[in-house]
């Protein structure tokens, strides 16, 4: 009983002895990935502190609870990990700090607003920022697919005039003209399918510029959020731009469409 | 005593472990989904995201119907205009200006057919994309989005099948069977 006893508590006394020694090895491991993501972004830290006013001194009146929901200094504290972020990643130096400054105000938001007991607001606000970057890369693609739509509705404009007016051959004209169509069919349904993409995603903007009316509503103090607000009317004002022209290189098509109808039917 | 500190301790660590390892995760938005979560630690049934999905699943089979009209709609003038084809190529017209008139019509009663043929291959397309995002269990904002796009998406279809189809019975057909009465 005495031996069983002494096993059991010597195995207790192992397990305890190995979990405080993984437990400490991965408290060193974490402090030392922090000590050397603090040295890369330290430049970044400094130029943003500089940014949002924390290298000069706080105002002495500052009350505490202030002092807890100050934005500007969760922004620095944001920053860090923002900057620090985007130098492990790669990104350029001149942009870092600028989009730090961004990131870190609206990191600190979230929190201020969480600390405030909102969680929705927070949540909502959160998701609406995680989501802008991906959103500005969809636009692009969009933006670059609008503008290759567009060479290409002149082009088929082009190639219709030539067609009508240069080939005199009646049955050549009929061969070439039903390939014709069928390539403006396929530019058409291409054209839709862009415009398509461009009216959901101006759906959910619509809906993220309603949330942070909300939220800014109910919290008209907080700066990042109009920052934020401006940055999604910015990309709904280049969407809409897209869908217009995506509606005139439908209207383009469906143009050369019919003068081409019109000529086949003529010559038939 | 040693043996039962020991053992206090140990007790209080497997407790901390155990809450740990079994501390869910499970989110209670009603906009993600966390069905088999919500059943296993039974954190509530999520009944609104229940009553989200169950109101998508309804307005895709209704889109898909209205789908499945405008396809009947547009398979029944595709006949007729096959038809009035048909006829016209066999027309044996007396006088020449006749003849032209005819194969005029013929013409564009086939390029009416190719269009009713694209507008086909586009309901095609969108009852594929209502059948993805029917299949989507998810509330995220991408899937509503583009479910109220596809519904967008088969107004301005219907409206384009309305137009050929006006069209196609008001006029060209008209013109087809007034050409073979003169044959």
């Amino acid at each position: 009983m005495n031996k069983l006893t002494g096993n059991l508590v010597g195995s207790l006394l192992l397990s305890i002895s190995v979990l405080v020694f993984s437990t400490q090895t991965l408290a060193w491991s974490m402090k030392d990935t922090w000590e050397k993501t603090k040295d890369i972004a330290g430049s970044t830290v400094e130029k943003t502190q500089e940014a949002v006013g924390l290298d000069k001194k706080q105002p002495e009146e500052t009350t505490s609870e202030e002092k807890e929901f100050s934005v500007a200094e969760d922004a620095a504290k944001g920053a860090i990990v923002c900057g620090g972020l985007a130098k492990l990643l790669g990104k350029g130096n001149g942009t870092v700090a600028k989009a730090a400054v961004a990131c870190g105000a609206a990191n600190a938001a979230v929190t201020v607003l969480a600390n405030q007991g909102k969680k929705e607001y927070s949540d909502k606000y959160a998701a609406i920022n995680n989501d802008i970057a991906a959103t500005e890369k969809e636009i692009q693609a969009l933006e670059k697919e609008t503008t290759s739509n567009n060479k290409k509705a002149v082009s088929y404009k082009s190639e219709v005039d030539k067609l009508v007016a240069k080939e005199k051959d009646d049955k050549k004209f009929l061969s070439k003209a039903g390939d014709l169509r069928q390539e403006l069919d396929g530019q058409l349904k291409s054209n839709k399918m862009a415009k398509s993409k461009a009216e959901a995603k101006l759906e959910i903007l619509n809906k993220q510029v309603a949330d942070m009316d909300e939220i800014i509503k109910d919290s008209p103090d907080i700066e990042s959020l109009k920052t934020t607000k401006t940055a999604l009317l910015s990309q709904k004002k280049r969407l809409t731009e897209s869908v217009k022209q995506a509606n005139g290189v439908n209207d383009a098509l469906l143009a050369q469409k019919t003068k081409l109808d019109s000529e086949i039917i003529k010559r038939s | 005593m040693f043996f039962s500190i020991v053992s206090k301790c140990t007790l209080v660590i497997l407790t901390v472990l155990i809450s740990g390892c079994a501390s869910t995760g499970c989110s209670t938005n009603p906009n993600e989904l966390s069905r088999l979560c919500a059943a296993r630690y039974k954190i509530g049934a999520n009944q609104h995201l229940e009553d989200h999905l169950a109101a998508r699943q309804i307005e895709a089979d209704n889109l898909k119907k209205q789908i499945s009209a405008s396809r009947q709609g547009l398979e029944a003038s595709k006949r007729r205009v096959s038809d009035a084809a048909l006829k016209l190529a066999a027309v044996d017209a007396k006088t020449e200006a006749v003849r032209t008139k005819a194969n005029k019509i013929a013409a564009e009663l086939k390029l009416k057919q190719l269009d009713i043929k694209s507008r086909q291959s586009d309901l095609a397309s969108l009852e594929q994309r209502i059948d993805q995002l029917k299949r989507e269990k998810s509330n995220n904002k991408e899937t509503i989005a583009q479910l109220n796009q596809a519904k967008r998406d088969l107004e301005q279809t219907k409206q384009e099948v309305k137009v050929l189809k006006d069209y196609l019975d008001t006029d060209l057909l008209i013109r087809a069977e007034n050409a073979l009465a003169y044959d």
